[in-house]
């Protein structure tokens, strides 16, 4: 029986139809997906901490607005996204609570690059440029993805990023046409960076789970696919700036057009996103909880005004 | 002709109607029905006799919350300049990369990577 709709589910799927949450769908399909949109939500909301440190920071009032103007979405976008976890969770009787809650209880992933310290304004910058940049790469291969919610949220998510992009490009410009310091401290930014980029994508080998969401049509591209399309981007806009990158291989092979690069530290990065042992993982981790938990009575007392009304 | 002492009373539902799985519900207008499922049947004869549509929802009006009319000046969202939330406010960005003899990218670039292959 469940054979059987198995075999209707994966017809569906070849055909290039979009799953709904009210759908029939594997378990398999539900899990994948599930663990995928949770990922993105928590890295969604994890991502709005190393930026809101240079919200009190930031050089002029403009980018104040801006930086602040970020925050806001990237903490939307994990709205949206934690509301598509959630009815995928329901079944296999998961709740909001748990979804958020995982964080701190170790056991959901947050992409690495949030996990990495942001000492100067450039990190900033360098945040909004290279791992925006990075994030929209991502973003935009799973626009096509088979599970429809999450194809129609990453429309809005990649619209609102457009922006993200120009902000960061906007301070990374700024400061490669200021002083020798600005430049400084610019390269200095891109130097912490680019390593972590690298491994954002993940490594060359897909694990099985990948492998499984590509049949599935739940992503399309490969994780050497997207690093490639985005240090084919990024690179010769990084070197126009008249920066270096922290990879004496990296070079583009012209007939190919394959890049070669260095490959990041996996054991190191794997490490810290599994345990949470990044030089911020902590810190950032703690005021999560915090602000969780402190408004707690918040959430209850709004309950109580419902009951009334 | 009898004189009708119990008229009857179709509830109004709200037609949401989506036409690609890509989009989202749109709402078009609304009708009368004795029950959900036949402000289903009634939605498709009255909204859909020729567009192309993956789903349609059917919501009793009373279950809809609405702003109030008064409050649209809160929605127009222009009482303050916005700029530096929109892609138009860093149109300089575009200068200054020719100035580095790049050219400037949009997001819709790195979308039209991924349908390139490779």
């Amino acid at each position: 029986m469940s054979g059987d709709l198995e075999e209707k589910f994966m017809r569906r799927i070849e055909r290039g139809e979009k799953i709904e949450s009210t759908d029939w769908m594997p378990e398999e399909y539900r899990k994948l997906l599930l663990k995928q949109i949770h990922m993105h939500g928590i890295s969604e909301v994890m991502g709005a901490y190393p930026e809101k440190e240079w919200v009190p920071k930031a050089p002029n009032l403009r980018r104040k607005l801006a930086l602040i103007a970020k925050v806001q979405d990237e903490i939307g976008h994990g709205q949206l996204l934690l509301r598509l976890a959630e009815d995928l969770a329901r079944p296999l009787g998961k709740r909001r609570e748990e979804l958020i809650t995982d964080v701190f209880m170790n056991r959901v992933k947050f992409h690495n690059v949030f996990h990495m310290e942001a000492p100067t304004w450039a990190d900033a910058g360098i945040i909004g440029f290279l791992v925006d940049g990075g994030a929209i790469i991502t973003q935009a291969s799973l626009l096509e993805t088979s599970y429809a919610p999450y194809a129609r949220v990453l429309q809005r998510i990649c619209a609102e990023e457009s922006f993200h992009m120009q902000h960061g490009e906007s301070i990374v410009l700024a400061l490669a046409q200021g002083t020798d310091a600005q430049r400084e401290m610019l390269q200095g930014a891109i130097n912490r960076w680019w390593s972590a980029m690298m491994f954002f994508f993940g490594p060359k080998a897909m694990s099985g789970a990948a492998q499984r969401m590509m049949e599935y049509r739940i992503r399309s591209k490969t994780n050497e696919q997207l690093r490639q399309k985005f240090i084919n981007r990024y690179v010769p806009r990084v070197w126009a700036l008249g920066m270096t990158l922290p990879d004496a291989k990296l070079k583009q092979d012209l007939e190919t057009k394959e890049w070669s690069y260095t490959e990041p530290d996996w054991e190191w990065f794997g490490n810290m996103v599994r345990n949470n042992c990044g030089p911020k993982s902590q810190e950032r981790i703690a005021l999560r909880r915090e602000a969780h938990e402190g408004q707690a009575w918040v959430r209850e007392a709004m309950m109580a005004v419902a009951v009334t009304a | 002709m009898e004189a009708q002492t119990n008229p009857v009373h179709y509830d109004v539902y709200e037609v949401f109607i989506q036409r690609d799985s890509l989009v989202q519900h749109q709402h078009v207008g609304s009708l009368v029905a004795p029950s959900p499922d036949l402000a289903l049947q009634l939605a498709r004869e009255n909204f859909l006799r020729r567009d192309v549509a993956v789903s349609i929802w059917v919501v009793k009006q009373d279950h809809i919350h609405a702003t109030a009319t008064e409050d649209a000046d809160i929605l127009a969202n222009q009482v303050l300049d916005k700029s530096y939330r929109n892609v138009s406010g860093y149109s300089d960005n575009a200068k200054k990369w020719k100035g580095f003899k790049e050219r400037a990218i949009t997001i819709d670039d790195l979308v039209n990577d991924m349908k390139s292959d490779g």
